[in-house]
């Protein structure tokens, strides 16, 4: 039960020379709801970027995307990577995107990204189809498969919008359906990041039980803010805080603890809730 | 063009009825095309043979830029190398043992190597398709890796076209200079002057059209029919659902370009000449024009804009030369600005909704599902 | 090694005259993420312009005219690109691969446009006295003063571009929208006229350029096609949106381009400096300066 199957060790990131991961050392085991917490800019969503692969270990080689409109955010020019992150005798900090994915880590990004001109169904089937040779890709795909898409879209409730184009989906159905795009890949690992922003209520009571139902023959690592359904759903949590591992333990412990409630739950004036 | 929810058109992809109907326009051109030569002079006929070698190629741009959303501004040059492929074979058999014509006034003493092969068949044939299928598949492989894309792309293949075609200008003694390979006068022993010739590679073109038009059919409604649009929309998720894109865009690109070569290695039997002055900017980017109005991601749409497209610069061209050019410049910034969708698009987008498509109805440029993307205020 | 100096030169002079073209292009595409394709026309407009001064001036006042055709094709050049940004440009925003076919129906129109209205055979400008000869350094090693003008008026629009971008308000509003549109437009800046301005900028200075290649070559409708496809060249290997790359890629180019030119053939020397920025680009896949983008 509690052998690992992720390690990271003293993995180091910078932008631009400034730490935005600094020496974390983190051990997730099979099977787990790993919760990651802390306050906005404490390196969770960097930390998922560097286990898949958007953020490589190869200092000076960056990679642009002449597509992106030019008045995005501004980018770091020099990513400097450290350290080592181990997966089944891999070293994932070396590993291109899509080579992580099938080695099986998948990822959910924060904003929901699906394929908006293509059907609901074909999104999870192109998901689905990651593993296939290209001249596989030219035939119609085996039953098996057909079956596999077909209980995604019924895991998320989406089989009434199977044929709807995913650009006409609304935010919490998105949401969905990129879980369902890596719940047809059975990854070992699935790293979740906020996957109920912009979900209702009852849409977040759902997604944490399924969360609790994949637990177990998936290992799951997710980011999170809102306090409540961290309560709710955790198991184990770590905290982060300006790059390192603050805190880490069951959720109660983790509630109670002095140090994390002044660096994250202090600073929030309504702690969604009453203080533990 | 977020879709209000039931969606206009659901595709449930496999029914009979929706292959039925994906067919049917290929039947239809197909019958048409058979029957052409009854009414058409024979020059009129060779003419429309010249635009079915375009049409060939025009669904290779589509599968590249219609479905995969990479726009290549360079396929003048796999046109050119297929349609070479097939120049340097006839004439070698012109030559018969002996030197080209050409290469004696440029002053060579031998056939140099790489012509050799070319006097068979069962070599310059299949070059014509593998020679631009595995060029552009290692342009492509060595350029996507480098993630450079988007517009991008296309200007480093514009630049492969320019320097290309200057290069078959400059080899003079190897490729025939400014004027090209021309001057044959037989295929296979037929005499290419004959009618019975011209309308035996009319049927042939027709036919090869025919099973292009099929193929790209199956390519796009098989399950990497999907895997494309879904790079067109989002390459990067695509690369995080565990793909290997650039592999995927180089072998998509590897298949236009052979596509490309097919058409240059028919055009040139039947219009009777290959020159850098088809392989360079301004043919490469005409081609993309034939998919643009034609109606983009949609088979049948670049098989017409092909052929319309061609018929008019050939009405255009001949007679009023200067009016061609102002029209061909106002039809790209028309298809674009006004008709994004072309005709194929325009025309489906009628039938369902009773109104002009402004926007692309699937779009092609992810940007554009952005409500955002219309103005910047 | 005469030869080899002379070359070399010549390359820089090459080198500078794509660089202004170029900086134009990394304007365009830093700013709104657009690839004119129309560019090169520019260039031809400010010929163009070089010619009709001297036309207008008559044929005894070629020393003044060209002075007169300076600022008269930044102008033009300039008009002709901000028209082309409000009309058509802004219109296709976020369509990237759009724009670049708009803009080439853009540049055949304007192709046409002068070959209507000068002929389609080539014009010539005279050299003005005070730009012949040139100074001999060594035996077969001349530096012609057209080409040590030139170098010296691309140094000193780059320096203006420089000074308008970091010492005026006007420049500080295009380097805001250039790194974030949505934040300096919630400041108050008038993004779309930012747009307008530079694209009028960038315009302006593929302008320039173009009169100075009006005193080393004949001027024709296609004169622009001879040069964008190595300024893309240039954007691409210097990092796209980076002032500093642009100008040591359009120095590279320039100089690989002669330097190969003499060596090899013309036709060579392109395929060779083609392969040659494929390959830099297995190795720095960002250009020479990279700027790093996220999805």
């Amino acid at each position: 039960m509690s052998e690992a199957i992720l390690k990271i060790e003293q993995l180091c990131v910078s932008f631009d020379g400034f730490p935005v991961l600094d020496n974390l050392d983190l051990v997730v085991a099979r099977g787990e709801l790993r919760f990651l917490i802390g306050p906005n800019g404490a390196g969770k969503t960097t930390l998922m970027d560097v286990i898949s692969g958007k953020v490589r270990a190869r200092s000076g080689r960056v990679l642009y995307d002449p597509t992106v409109p030019a008045s995005g955010d501004p980018h770091p020019a020099t990513i400097e990577v450290h350290g080592e992150i181990r997966f089944e005798g891999l070293d994932l900090a070396r590993m291109r995107e899509d080579a992580i994915v099938r080695a099986g880590i998948a990822r959910k990004f924060q904003t929901p990204s699906v394929f908006n001109s293509i059907t609901v169904a074909e999104n999870i089937a192109v998901a689905a189809s990651y593993r296939d040779r290209f001249l596989r890709q030219l035939f119609p795909p085996s039953a098996e498969r057909r079956e596999r898409v077909q209980a995604a879209l019924e895991t998320v409730g989406l089989r009434d919008r199977a044929h709807v184009l995913a650009g006409a989906l609304s935010h919490g159905e998105r949401q969905w359906l990129e879980i369902a795009m890596l719940l047809v890949q059975s990854p070992r690992v699935m790293l979740l990041d906020e996957p109920i922003a912009g979900m209702t209520r009852p849409e977040r009571e759902r997604t944490g039980e399924l969360l609790h139902r994949l637990a177990g023959a998936h290992t799951i690592i997710i980011t999170e803010h809102d306090m409540d359904f961290v309560r709710q759903f955790a198991r184990t949590v770590t905290v982060l805080h300006m790059g390192r591992v603050l805190r880490e333990g069951p959720v109660e412990a983790i509630q109670a603890d002095p140090v994390v409630r002044e660096v994250y739950l202090g600073r929030q004036k309504t702690p969604a809730g009453e203080p533990a | 063009m977020p879709n209000p929810a039931p969606s206009p058109a659901p595709r449930h992809p496999g029914t009979a009825a929706a292959l039925l109907r994906a067919l049917l326009p290929v039947l239809l051109i197909g019958v048409l095309l058979f029957l052409a030569p009854a009414v058409l002079s024979d020059f009129r006929q060779n003419l429309l043979a010249k635009f079915l070698c375009f049409a060939i190629l025009a669904v290779g741009i589509d599968l590249l830029w219609g479905y995969t959303g990479v726009l290549s501004l360079g396929h003048g040059v796999w046109f050119g190398l297929g349609g070479y492929a097939m120049g340097m074979y006839l004439k070698m058999e012109d030559a018969d043992g002996r030197l080209p014509d050409f290469m004696n006034w440029s002053g060579l003493t031998s056939v140099p190597w790489f012509w050799k092969p070319f006097e068979h068949p069962w070599f310059a044939l299949p070059m014509a398709l593998l020679g631009p299928g595995v060029a552009a598949f290692i342009v492509g492989f060595l350029i996507f890796r480098s993630r450079v894309k988007g517009a991008y792309f296309s200007i480093i293949t514009q630049a492969l076209a320019l320097i290309l075609s200057i290069l078959f200008v400059g080899q003079q003694q190897y490729t025939g200079g400014t004027n090209g390979l021309t001057n044959f006068s037989t295929l296979f022993g037929f005499s290419l002057a004959d009618r019975t010739t011209q309308d035996a590679l009319y049927y042939i073109t027709v036919s090869l059209l025919l099973l292009t038009m099929l193929f790209a059919l199956w390519l796009t409604r098989a399950p990497l029919g999907s895997l494309l649009v879904a790079i067109r929309d989002d390459e990067d998720r695509v690369r995080f659902s565990g793909h290997n894109v650039t592999a995927v865009k180089a072998l998509v690109f590897a298949i236009s370009a052979a596509l490309a070569g097919l058409a240059g290695a028919l055009y040139v039997p039947q219009v009777g000449i290959i020159s850098p002055a088809n392989m360079g900017i301004v043919p490469s980017i005409e081609f993309v024009l034939l998919v643009a109005v034609g109606g983009r991601a949609t088979i049948t749409g670049a098989v017409l804009g092909a052929i319309i497209v061609s018929w008019a610069r050939s009405t255009l061209s001949e007679n009023y030369p200067d009016t061609w050019l102002y029209l061909f410049g106002a039809l790209f910034i028309g298809s674009v600005l006004l008709f994004p969708a072309g005709i194929v698009g325009t025309w489906r987008a009628l039938l369902r909704t009773r109104r002009l498509p402004l926007r692309i109805p699937r779009s092609p440029l992810r940007p554009q599902l952005d409500p955002q993307g219309a103005a910047h205020e | 090694m005469d030869i080899w100096l002379q070359q070399l030169f010549n390359g820089l002079s090459l080198g500078s005259i794509l660089l202004l073209v170029a900086i134009g292009l990394a304007f365009s595409f830093g700013l709104m993420n657009v690839i004119n394709m129309a560019h090169g026309e520019m260039i031809m407009i400010g010929a163009y312009c070089a010619y009709l001064t001297e036309n207008l001036v008559g044929s005894g006042g070629a020393d003044i005219a060209f002075l007169l055709a300076l600022p008269l094709a930044f102008a033009v050049a300039g008009a002709v690109g901000m028209a082309l940004e409000v009309t058509l440009i802004r219109r296709l925003y976020g369509r990237p691969l759009d724009t670049l076919l708009a803009t080439w129906g853009v540049s055949l129109v304007l192709q046409q446009l002068a070959r209507s209205i000068f002929g389609a055979p080539n014009v010539q400008v005279t050299t003005p006295s005070w730009l012949q000869g040139g100074i001999a350094v060594t035996g077969a090693f001349t530096m012609p003063y057209i080409r040590l003008f030139i170098i010296g008026m691309v140094l000193v629009a780059i320096l203006l571009v420089w000074l308008y971008l970091t010492r005026t308000a006007a420049g500080r509003r295009t380097r805001a929208t250039m790194q974030n549109r949505e934040i300096a437009a919630a400041l108050g800046v008038r993004t779309p006229r930012v747009d307008m301005l530079t694209f009028g900028l960038g315009s302006g200075l593929a302008g320039l350029a173009g009169c100075a290649l009006a005193l080393i070559g004949p001027i024709g409708p296609s004169l622009g096609t001879y040069y964008i496809v190595d300024s893309f060249l240039v954007v691409i290997l210097g990092g796209i949106g980076q002032v500093v790359g642009t100008a040591i890629a359009a120095l590279a180019i320039g100089g690989a381009n002669a330097l190969l030119e003499f060596q090899l053939s013309a036709s060579v020397a392109k395929v060779l400096v083609f392969a040659l920025v494929i390959a830099f680009l297995q190795w720095r896949p960002a250009g020479i300066i990279a700027r790093r983008a996220a999805r």
